[in-house]
């Protein structure tokens, strides 16, 4: 038992695993960037869903459409392979940083002043000197001097053969490496957060002049009081914002103006100016001539193929019973074309039952001309514009910026900072020379070797002569 | 002043041609000079007298005056449009070309070596004549990229990352010539596999605060700080890789033809990113 969980231990604690699991991440980000996505609202609705497999997903990939939906590669940012695979990465990582903690604490807490004989005598990095006017004392003086010139730490031993010298420095920097990866935990943690108590809608259409309920147990509902959107002379829009009134059970909390970029927050909800499109304000009226519906419609959704996409929305009437509300679309004329169906000041009504796919009634209204249909007169009072918001609410937003700046910080920590070790022994050798040897033990480092070769030279010039290997 | 900019754009285009020219003739005569034993280590040659020099020095002295240009016709755009020139492919490609230089000239002081910049500033020429290509009129922006400070930082940071990986990229194929340490006139593996490792750590954090940034701003403007749009997506990938080169080598002890391969892989994830908007569709999608 105490095997397979040391062998278990050691193979999440494997740098190969991390590497093949980067490896899978890549390949599946690689798919989740060329393959078109799944629109997370749509993936939430199973009907939507299957709508968007057998439409513009049929249209792209044809028959591969349904093995795709199998493999995930539609969704591939939520697939079983993909959460796997950042889960096991992330036990990897918490494993591999608890492995390391105690070979990295000891080489963080405790300096060893000597290191075992051989390692004076052979080696690559390894550099030798020899003075013969001065003592071991002044020699090691010297050492000492040149260390802490670099900032190094020194310490010392006297033993009768020789003294000792070690060095080190950034020692604590390399601790950056746990704030790193403590980072990444913490980030993924906010994220974990932020979706489980966090919502996001990503359409609220509010037409000029109306109010809708921001729902999701808020008790929010947002005005619009006006949408304006500007063009720069050549085209590209310039702005977009509305003024807006935030009002929560029923009470007015805020005015503001809302524009891209410049989000309203409300107790920890963000509302976001993300689209806009035309609007209607309809009128009903029922058999006994009672107003029964008075609001503006957003016609927020498209409907037809190009290049005769309509604009299109919907309201209900409330029935006498329930189960017979009839459902109001109101679709508008192309915008750009010459819609041969609908001219501009008209729109056109299909009434549907609830549930049902087959209209009850469809008629085409013009603007002011009250019309009667299905026992109610409708009536297109005149056109407005909609704004179109996003709203969210993430509670692990502040999280995520302090583990981002965790994560640059203690990067640059290790990066910027390198723990560095040195050690040197001065003694009295043949024909009254003092010898010194000057010693790393990192292997096959560049930056280390040179390191200690501008030490040894620096400590040559103190010593007023050249080197001898 | 917007009237300068494309005279700048030419004359620094014009530089760091002649530039490249001379840095490609420099290293075809370190390899002649080598040959006859001359020079040996590619930083170690002895005498600033040796022929050698003269081209390395004249396509330095070309490669800081392209830096000069662009950073004038930059300037220029800056002030003509009143934010930062990184909204459009063209500027993006100006301003990697600025990054890439400005890291070889940064690296070639302190490694002192300069045949890298045979393999880099030719580079630097392609992203030129591909911005020269592009349509360089400045668009003004949509709404979700006003956002001057956030739009400067974001991608300036991004393309002083870009630049030091395409460092990071050419010391990764010298090394693969090199990985046996055979060609005289080229600086040792080890210096090579050290100065990949020293880009990589500048790159890799600028391209963290890139991606982070870039959240930051995403919230601000989109309301969510990552979307899995295929640009965030692309990005993420060639940090990964870059993240996967670092541990590889900092904690399994991985150097040379390995990670050289791992850099090489790491180029080209971040050229994919680079043009992934003219495939990829999604937010990015400006250009």
């Amino acid at each position: 038992m105490n095997a397979v969980a040391r062998r278990v231990w050691r193979f999440f604690c494997s740098v190969r695993l991390a590497l093949i699991l980067i490896l899978v991440l890549t390949g599946l980000s690689v798919l989740g960037a060329l393959i078109m996505q799944v629109p997370p609202e749509v993936k939430a609705d199973p009907a939507d869903y299957q709508w968007w497999l057998n439409n513009p997903a049929r249209e792209r990939f044809g028959l591969w459409a349904g093995p795709l939906h199998r493999l995930w590669l539609f969704d591939v940012f939520h697939s079983p392979w993909f959460l796997g695979a950042g889960l096991l990465l992330v036990v990897n990582i918490v494993v591999c940083t608890l492995n390391r903690w105690p070979s990295v604490w000891r080489s963080v807490t405790q300096l060893r002043v000597t290191l075992p004989p051989q390692l004076y005598e052979t080696g690559s990095n390894r550099v030798q000197l020899s003075s013969p006017r001065l003592s071991p004392e002044q020699v090691e003086a010297a050492v000492q001097r040149v260390l802490r010139r670099h900032r190094y730490r020194v310490l010392r031993e006297n033993h009768p053969e020789a003294i000792f010298v070690a060095g080190d420095k950034n020692r604590h920097f390399r601790l950056g490496t746990y704030l790193v990866h403590l980072s990444i935990v913490l980030f993924i943690a906010a994220y974990i957060i932020g979706s489980t108590y966090g919502f996001r809608l990503n359409a609220l259409m509010v037409p000029e002049g109306s109010v809708r309920e921001v729902g999701q147990d808020t008790g929010l509902s947002l005005k619009v009081l006006s949408f304006v959107d500007e063009y720069w002379p050549e085209g590209p829009p310039k702005d977009y914002r509305s003024e807006v009134v935030l009002y929560e059970a029923g009470q007015e909390v805020r005015r503001a103006t809302i524009r891209v970029n410049h989000p309203l927050r409300y107790n920890g909800i963000r509302f976001y100016q993300a689209f806009y499109g035309p609007a209607v304000v309809m009128e009903v009226h029922d058999s006994d001539d009672r107003l029964v519906f008075n609001d503006a419609v957003a016609l927020g959704w498209v409907s037809g193929k190009e290049p005769f996409q309509r604009p299109l929305g919907l309201f209900n009437l409330p029935g006498s019973d329930p189960g017979s509300d009839t459902e109001v679309y109101v679709v508008g004329p192309t915008s750009g074309y010459a819609d041969p169906l609908l001219k501009a000041g008209q729109v056109r009504l299909e009434l549907y039952r609830t549930g049902s796919r087959t209209p009850l009634a469809v008629k085409t209204v013009s603007q002011g001309q009250p019309e009667p249909l299905l026992g109610y007169t409708f009536t297109f009072v005149r056109e407005k514009q909609f704004s179109g918001f996003q709203v969210s609410k993430d509670p692990g937003n502040l999280l995520i910026w302090i583990s981002s700046g965790l994560f640059v910080l203690g990067m640059s920590l290790v990066f910027y900072f390198p723990h560095r070790q040195l050690w040197a022994r001065c003694w009295r050798g043949e024909r009254g020379k003092t010898e010194v040897v000057l010693r790393t033990i990192s292997s096959r480092s560049y930056a280390v070797t040179s390191e200690l070769e501008g030490l040894a030279s620096e400590l040559s010039q103190a010593l007023g002569q050249g080197k001898e290997a | 002043m917007a009237k300068m900019e494309p005279f700048m754009f030419m004359a620094a285009l014009i530089s760091l041609g002649v530039s490249a020219v001379f840095y490609l003739w420099y290293a075809t005569r370190m390899r002649r000079l080598a040959r006859q034993g001359v020079v040996a280590g590619g930083e170690a040659a002895p005498g600033e007298t040796l022929q050698a020099w003269e081209p390395g020095r004249f396509a330095t002295m070309m490669a800081i005056l392209g830096l000069v240009f662009l950073t004038l016709s930059m300037t220029f755009r800056w002030v003509a449009t009143g934010h930062g020139p990184f909204s459009n492919m063209y500027e993006y490609s100006q301003a990697w070309s600025w990054g890439i230089v400005a890291a070889l000239l940064y690296f070639q002081r302190r490694y002192r070596f300069k045949v890298l910049g045979a393999l880099v500033v030719p580079v630097a020429v392609f992203f030129l004549l591909y911005a020269y290509s592009l349509p360089s009129r400045a668009l003004p922006l949509v709404p979700a990229l006003q956002q001057s400070l956030l739009l400067t930082i974001h991608v300036a940071v991004a393309m002083i990352a870009y630049g030091t990986f395409a460092i990071a990229f050419g010391t990764a194929v010298l090394y693969l010539f090199q990985r046996r340490d055979r060609v005289s006139w080229l600086p040792s593996s080890g210096l090579l596999d050290d100065l990949g490792y020293r880009a990589i750590i500048v790159g890799f954090p600028l391209m963290t605060l890139t991606i982070v940034l870039g959240a930051l701003w995403a919230d601000i403007a989109w309301g969510r700080y990552w979307g899995w749009d295929p640009k965030e997506t692309a990005s993420l990938v060639a940090w990964l890789i870059y993240g996967g080169y670092l541990h590889a080598r900092l904690v399994a002890g991985w150097r040379g033809t390995r990670s050289s391969i791992l850099l090489l892989v790491g180029f080209a994830a971040v050229l994919f990113t680079y043009f992934g908007n003219y495939f990829l569709g999604g937010l990015h999608s400006y250009a």
